[in-house]
């Protein structure tokens, strides 16, 4: 290498490097970068949120089911509450006694031997995790997790789940909510310039299917407020196979003369690309008073 | 991953990339301050690697979202400024690819993309002339180039950027420094 090819590249690449200058950048790709740092936020407190609520229903379906147990079986002792315990060994036996003897269920429950018997018996009763989780085994999983679980079954069999099992939604409903739904939030900024004249400026932020940060829409239209409309077309449509990302949309600055004084109410509506290639649109509105 | 913020101390940062927009920045930060801190520098590190100047901007918001989205993975936060570098690279180096395949295919897909029509201007003849000479470099060799001269990046602050090793990135810089030098001497024959 030498050293002045070196200086000179420097040099080169420093000049080069220095045309960009602050003014240069576009400001409002700073907003779209704190925006998505705010809705990937949101996206996690939407699923603590799922969780809590799918904890929540678990909960119920549990002290629903303790509840229908106790009403169906209210002379049930409790000394029948140690026994789930040796009821996880004896889930398979137990599906193939259906008949049930309350009275002997309670006094045999004691005895691991005879707790297969007395297992299904015992169902009714209240009873931890371990015990309607191993209930629970024989049912085919797939349709416990993608269906809710069948009303003619007894209500034991879906308080056996784990709170957050059972309260997932179905597989398809999961693979989709992988993607975040596209959505543009729109703001009008509009303001009286000179005379009757208007000068507004709207922004989409959010998400939308697009291959690049400014892209993902297709145009816009505006409402004066007047009667006027104006719509201008950004791209010709959505391809469907771009994925769904953090976009951010400017009009730009645009000038509006309504000719006379008055209070208006400017509407924008942003059209754009939601995931697999629908259109969805967005609007903002913005009460402007021209004197 | 050896980083501009995790390899150097903080004060060299300061004064060795003073030049270039890029200060100090403490260990918790979060998007928004990174951001402000480095996005300049990389607006421009992905100018030299792309040419146009919004290209540039869209390269390094991508390469920022990248960043929120993988934070966790991180091992620390001081390695974010290495981890946007890398992305800015992969990103441009992506975003050439795409644009050499639409050109080859749909001409009418992508528009025609460079520096702008008074970029020329800007920058002094001689300037002009290496630049030149160097957009006709193997990408790679300019990448290696850039970061040299530009980033002010070492051997192996360069290979960790490229994800590539010492090696490969000394025998870049020499070829290019090679073709570069045989570019210049045509262009002023």
């Amino acid at each position: 290498m030498t050293d002045p090819l070196e200086r000179r590249l420097r040099d080169a690449m420093k000049a080069y490097a220095e045309t960009v200058t602050p003014e240069d950048i576009d400001r409002s790709r700073e907003q779209s970068v704190t925006n998505a740092g705010a809705s990937t936020g949101t996206a996690d407190s939407r699923w603590l949120w799922r969780l809590s609520i799918a904890g929540l229903a678990a909960a119920a379906i549990v002290i629903g089911g303790l509840g229908i147990g106790q009403l169906s079986e209210p002379s049930r002792s409790p000394q029948a509450d140690p026994v789930p315990e040796t009821s996880e060994t004896s889930t398979s036996t137990s599906r193939s006694t259906p008949e049930r003897t309350t009275s002997t269920s309670s006094t045999r429950s004691a005895a691991p031997e005879s707790s297969r018997t007395t297992a299904p018996k015992q169902q009714p009763s209240p009873t931890p995790k371990r015990t309607t989780a191993t209930t629970q085994r024989p049912v085919p999983e797939p349709s416990t997790r993608s269906t809710p679980p069948p009303p003619e079954r007894e209500p034991r069999s879906s308080q056996t789940e784990t709170p957050t099992e059972s309260a997932e939604p179905p597989p398809s409903v999961m693979t989709r909510s992988h993607q975040d739904p596209a959505r543009l939030q729109v703001n009008v900024d509009a303001r009286p310039a000179q005379g009757t004249q208007l000068s507004w400026r709207a922004t989409a932020t959010g998400t939308a299917s697009s291959d690049s940060p400014s892209g993902g829409v297709l145009g816009y239209t505006v409402d004066h407020g007047d009667g006027t409309t104006e719509s201008r077309q950004v791209r010709a449509g959505c391809d469907g196979a771009s994925p769904v990302r953090p976009v951010t949309f400017s009009t730009g600055d645009q000038q509006h003369d309504y000719g006379r004084s008055g209070t208006f109410q400017v509407r924008v509506q942003v059209q754009y690309c939601s995931d697999h290639g629908k259109t969805e649109s967005g609007a903002g509105t913005q009460t402007v008073q021209i004197p | 991953m050896t980083t501009l913020a995790s390899s150097i101390s903080p004060a060299v940062i300061g004064t060795r990339n003073a030049a270039q927009g890029v200060t100090h920045v403490p260990q918790d930060l979060d998007l928004a301050d990174l951001y402000a801190a480095h996005h300049l520098s990389m607006v421009r590190l992905a100018r030299l690697l792309v040419d146009d100047v919004a290209t540039a901007e869209d390269v390094v918001q991508d390469a920022f979202l990248g960043l929120h989205r993988n934070q966790h993975s991180l091992r620390d936060s001081g390695a974010a400024a290495g981890y946007i570098r890398r992305a800015v690279i992969n990103q441009a180096r992506s975003t050439l690819r795409r644009r050499r395949t639409a050109r080859a295919h749909l001409k009418v897909a992508e528009p025609e993309v460079g520096p702008a029509a008074d970029a020329d201007l800007i920058v002094s003849e001689e300037h002009r002339e290496v630049l030149q000479a160097l957009s006709r470099l193997p990408e790679r060799q300019r990448e290696v180039l850039v970061l040299r001269f530009w980033s002010d990046l070492s051997e192996a602050e360069i290979a960790t950027a490229m994800g590539v090793s010492k090696g490969t990135v000394k025998s870049q810089a020499s070829r290019a420094m090679k073709t570069l030098q045989k570019h210049l001497e045509a262009a002023r024959s």
